[in-house]
Formats: C-alpha cells, sequence, structure tokens
C-alpha cells in the first residue's frame, strides 16, 4: 500500500527543500519514491531532472526515485476530459472562467494536486509519495481542498444563478429571470450573468465524477502521514501552531515538526566579547540568535508536547538529491516510519 | 516615500513583507500622518508587528495607526452600494456573493477596490495595505483591466476604469516589493519589477532588502580551525557571500540589516521604521 506524506507549513520556510530530502532519503532506504513538486527553485528543479511535468520521470542516478511538477491546468484538464462527456468537455476547455477556477480558485490548485496523488495511489507504483503543497493552500487548506472544490462545483453560485431547478440550457434565466437578476444584469451590462450559468450549468455536468473523486481524495488525505515545516520566526511558527493543533485533533497520529533553518544548539549562550576579537563577537550575536532558536523551539515542544527535529541554517541549499538525502538523515528524520 | 495616499508591500513569502508595512504605517505615525495599516490576509502578521489585537473590517485605533483587515464580504457589500450605488437587496448581494466566489476577477477587484477606496477618503493621509504574495497581487492589480474586459458597459465598468486609474497614478499609488537576499525571494521581486513595468499596472516606489547581513571584519578562520567561534565566522562569511550574490541581481533601494537579538515582531516592526525617517 502507498503511503503519502504531506509537507506543510508557511510560505518560504523551505517547504520544497524538505520535502525533496524526504523523497531522497525514502528512495535511497528502499522505498520506490514518488516526489510531487509545487514550485522548486531551479537548481533543485534541475537536480530532480529537466523534464518536470505531471507525468513521473525518473530522478537520474538515483534508483527507486522519481519525480513529477504539479501542474494545475493539466490537471484540471484531465478532471474534465475524465468526468465529463466529450461535447461539455470541450466547452469547459475553452471556457476562460474554467481557467480561472483551475489557476485561481484557492482550493483549486490544492484539489489538483490531491487528485494527481490519488491517480498514483491507485495506479500502486509506488511505496511512497512525499507531497509538497501549495504555498497559497499551505497548512489545513490543503485538506479542506475536496470539500471546497464540491461547493463551487456545485454551490450557491449555482443554485442563485439558476434557480432551484437546474432548467435546459437557454432556459436559464429567461425562466427564472427575478428581479434581483435584472438588476445584477443591467449593473454588469449584458451576457455576463448568462455566461457564467452556462458555465457552471456545464462545470456541474462533472460533479458526480468529482463528487465520488473528491470523496476519495478526502480520504487519502485523512490517512496521509504530515510533516510541518517551520523556521524559528512567529509568522511561521503562528503557522505551524495552528496546523499542529487543528489536525490534532481529528487524526490522533501527531505529525513530525521539523525546524529549518536552526543554528547549533552548541553555540547557544553568551560568550565573553573581548572587544579586540571580531571573531569572538561574531559567536556571541550568533550565539545569541541561536539561544534564542533553541528557545523557540522548547516553547514549541512543550505547547504541542512533539519533538521537533532541526535542520541546519545554510548558505545554500544542497543542489542535489544525495545531498538533500543526507540533511534529513542527519536531522534525524525517518521517512520511512 | 510616505507623501504618496496608498503604498502596497508585497513580496514573496517570509521575506517580512508584513513588518516592512507595519514599519512603514508606524513612521507615519509618528510623523502625525493619519494611517491605516490595511491587511489583505487574516491580518495576524500585521498585527504582530503593530503589537495589535487580531484586526477586523472597521478601523481600530492602535497607537499613532489604525488597523484594519479587507473582508470579501463586508468589501463586497460596501462595493454594491457606495461605489454600484445598487439597492440594498438582498437577492442581488446573494448574486454578486455568487459571482465572487465562481469569478476570481471579481473577488479580486472587490478586495483592492475596497484598499483604493480607503486611499481617496479624506479620514487617513495615508494607507498602507500589506498586500498578499507578489504572484496574486499581479492578478489583484489586473483584476480591474480584466473586469473592464468582460464587462461592456455600466456602473461596473466604470468602476474598474477609475481603480486601473488610481493605481496607475504616480502621485497617489506606488508599491513597496521586498525580498530577502536569497534565491526565489530575489527571483519573485525581479519577476514583479518585470511585469509592473511591462504592465504600467502601478509605480515603483522601493525595492527592500530585508535582513541584510553586516560585512564581516574578520578574515575566514581556516578549514583547520575548530570550536564554535570558527564556525560561526563561517557561518557568517557563507551567508554574506551568499547574500552578496543575490543582492548584485535584486539592486535594491533600501536595505533593511539583519537585527541581531531582536525578539519580538512589534520591536523588529519599530527598528525598521527609523529606516523610513531618514531621508
Amino acid at each position: 500500500m502507498t503511503r503519502v506524506t504531506l509537507v506543510v507549513g508557511a510560505g518560504g520556510v523551505g517547504k520544497t527543500t524538505i520535502a525533496a530530502g524526504i523523497a531522497a532519503l525514502a528512495a535511497r532506504r528502499g522505498a520506490r519514491t514518488l516526489a510531487i513538486t509545487v514550485d522548486p527553485a531551479r537548481r533543485l528543479a534541475d537536480a530532480l531532472g529537466t523534464t518536470l511535468d505531471n507525468h513521473p520521470s525518473p530522478v537520474p542516478g538515483h534508483d527507486r526515485l522519481d519525480a513529477a511538477m504539479l501542474d494545475a491546468a493539466a490537471a484540471w484538464e484531465q478532471i474534465a476530459r475524465t468526468h465529463a462527456d466529450p461535447a461539455t468537455a470541450r466547452r469547459l476547455l475553452a471556457n476562460p472562467y474554467f481557467r480561472a477556477v483551475a489557476d485561481r480558485f484557492p482550493s483549486g490548485q490544492a484539489y489538483a494536486a490531491g487528485e494527481q496523488v490519488l491517480t498514483h495511489v491507485d495506479a500502486a507504483g509506488y511505496d511512497r509519495i512525499v507531497v509538497d503543497t501549495p504555498p497559497a493552500a499551505g497548512g489545513t487548506a490543503f485538506l479542506h481542498a475536496p470539500r471546497r472544490i464540491r461547493t463551487l462545483v456545485a454551490g450557491r453560485a449555482l443554485r442563485v444563478l439558476t434557480g432551484p431547478r437546474l432548467p435546459g440550457r437557454r432556459l436559464i434565466y429567461s425562466v427564472t429571470a427575478r428581479p434581483a437578476l435584472m438588476v445584477a444584469d443591467s449593473v454588469l451590462g449584458g451576457r455576463l450573468l448568462e455566461d457564467i450559468a452556462e458555465f457552471l450549468l456545464d462545470l456541474s455536468a462533472i460533479y458526480p465524477g468529482i463528487s465520488r473523486r473528491s470523496r476519495r481524495v478526502e480520504a487519502m488525505l485523512q490517512h496521509a502521514g504530515v510533516v510541518v515545516v517551520t523556521t524559528p520566526d512567529p509568522g511561521p511558527i503562528a503557522e505551524a501552531r495552528r496546523v499542529t493543533t487543528e489536525r490534532l485533533v481529528p487524526r490522533g497520529v501527531p505529525p513530525e515538526i521539523v525546524f529549518n533553518r536552526m543554528l547549533p544548539a552548541g553555540w547557544a549562550g553568551t560568550f565573553p566579547t573581548p572587544a579586540a576579537d571580531p571573531i569572538a563577537q561574531n559567536l556571541a550575536r550568533w550565539g545569541l540568535e541561536a539561544s534564542h532558536h533553541q528557545a523557540v523551539l522548547n516553547a514549541f515542544a512543550a505547547h504541542t508536547g512533539l519533538n521537533p527535529r532541526s535542520v541546519p541554517w545554510l548558505a545554500a541549499a544542497p543542489d542535489s538529491p544525495a545531498a538533500l538525502a543526507d540533511l534529513i538523515a542527519a536531522a534525524g528524520i525517518d521517512p520511512v516510519s | 516615500m510616505l507623501e504618496r495616499r496608498l503604498l502596497l508591500v508585497t513580496g514573496k513569502g517570509g521575506t517580512g513583507k508584513s513588518a516592512v508595512a507595519a514599519s512603514l504605517a508606524i513612521a507615519a505615525g509618528r510623523r502625525g500622518l493619519r494611517v491605516l495599516a490595511l491587511a489583505m490576509d487574516d491580518g495576524a502578521g500585521l498585527a504582530r508587528h503593530l503589537r495589535a489585537d487580531s484586526p477586523g473590517p472597521l478601523p481600530r485605533r492602535c497607537g499613532d495607526v489604525s488597523i484594519a483587515l479587507v473582508d470579501p464580504g463586508a468589501a463586497l457589500d460596501q462595493y454594491l452600494r457606495l461605489r454600484i450605488r445598487v439597492p440594498r437587496l438582498a437577492a442581488v448581494s446573494r448574486i454578486f456573493a455568487a459571482m465572487a466566489e465562481t469569478v476570481p476577477g471579481v473577488r479580486d477587484t472587490v478586495m483592492i477596490g475596497k484598499v483604493i477606496y480607503e486611499s481617496t477618503r479624506s479620514r487617513w493621509d495615508l494607507v498602507v495595505a500589506d498586500a498578499p504574495p507578489t504572484g496574486q497581487v499581479l492578478s489583484y492589480l489586473g483584476a480591474p483591466a480584466t473586469i473592464a474586459g468582460l464587462v461592456p458597459t455600466g456602473a461596473v465598468r466604470d468602476q474598474a476604469h477609475w481603480m486601473a486609474q488610481t493605481l496607475k497614478d504616480p502621485r497617489h499609488t506606488a508599491a513597496l516589493v521586498v525580498a530577502t537576499p536569497e534565491e526565489l525571494p530575489t527571483i519573485e521581486a525581479a519577476g514583479f519589477v518585470a511585469d509592473i513595468a511591462r504592465t504600467g499596472s502601478i509605480p515603483l516606489a522601493a525595492v527592500v532588502a530585508n535582513r541584510v547581513l553586516p560585512a564581516a571584519d574578520f578574515d575566514d578562520p581556516g578549514p583547520d580551525a575548530a570550536g564554535p567561534a570558527a564556525a560561526a565566522a563561517r557561518h557568517h562569511l557563507a551567508l554574506v557571500a551568499a547574500q552578496q550574490r543575490h543582492l548584485a541581481t535584486l539592486a535594491p533601494t533600501q536595505t533593511i540589516p539583519h537585527l541581531f537579538g531582536v525578539r519580538t515582531p512589534g520591536e523588529t516592526a519599530e527598528l525598521i521604521a527609523d529606516v523610513w525617517e531618514t531621508p
């Protein structure tokens, strides 16, 4: 059975790097592994292979490790082709609103990622799938995406614009025309509402498929392992706390907490600073930072009852999967457990 | 910097966007300006840096500064009543709320419209918006033009046109983009600068490099030197070298130093505010 690991956290904390490292280490330890990345830095993308797209491809020089990059637009195209009849799918794909929903609806990208993961789980080609979650859907938004998508597709918008019963295509609001719609239409000037209602009708054609499928995505995410990445800065810490406590309540399985960009615990403390020695003064200022990092980590551990792992602050993230795997192994993170 | 009516602060997540936005508001408040700090997310980051409680849609005073957030629902309601002059009908509101859910351009227009509207009120000398990360803010900036393209005539189109013009006006509006001297933040900032230069959607006030380390006043102790002092020296030198590389690409117009030993977001924002007081 495929085990899925979601890597979550605030923007800018190094999620992509940590996720790639966990995947590389899992592969090294014998698991057939897929790393799904969202928006890798160029050097990491180069290291994972130059043909990164929705289809997994082997990472050069690494047995058992494949990588894919989330392309939300392509994933939504796949969703439309799978769940709608060919004519409806063609109309949807040509519709500018469909593109907008796929690209810009906040949960759209997250849901597309979940769909993709489920496809690979069903294909059963991997022991492990490590998912780097989209930044805009950080934290638990990712887990809620399937429900949000159901709400969108069969939601309020469609009912309001088309009335309680779904009318035939051309009847949309000539029949259900209510004064409110006429006001809105005069304000918007033209056929905008009708265009949107037509689009929502097409979208509703894929609702049964999406509904079934999104419940499976939801179930899969409920059973996924979670790695929460943070830095010792207040914003990311607040986000990590929120994710950790929200997540702990329904599941009872603790997430793995990773503190990234940590200074060595050995530097913590105050050091004598002879005025003439700039190297000692440099240690003094970094030592203060290191003490603060340890204090923040200890407070987080006390608050959550979890044991966070530390990944050191490096001038540049490692640019090979092997070096990333070393970094994760050194931090004591076990990707197979 | 503080002479304009509206400053939009953006940057990649984790670069200190909210700290910089809060610092601008604090600097304006110290100068005696009536300033509103406006969050376009849940407001938690901005509130931390202004030592304020979680903000709501109504401005609340906190020291020299007022703080509020842009609530899409409340903003939509206000937009319909004040700007479009739609009669206050629950059914009309529902239709627009449904549209705002479905057509992303509508929600974005209402969000940015609320920010612009506040900046034109005589109640404020300056509005500082803690805007979303760069990628998202570009879609906000483009939203009025998108709407103007979708809607052929009417009040919505006129409004969208007015918004686009106000965003473009260099006497009224400017954007600041914040980056830490690292690979991805620098790439995002450069992309933002190139995009607004190409589209002319908003004038650029500053490229801000945040958390810049001081140059080392010591030499590399060499690979054989052991102990924490040598390790910290190598750490500092490696970070400075990497930062210098990215600073060369970023070409910042304003540099904010790494604040050693500063603990709280409130302290951070107050120290950064000093930067905007020196001419």
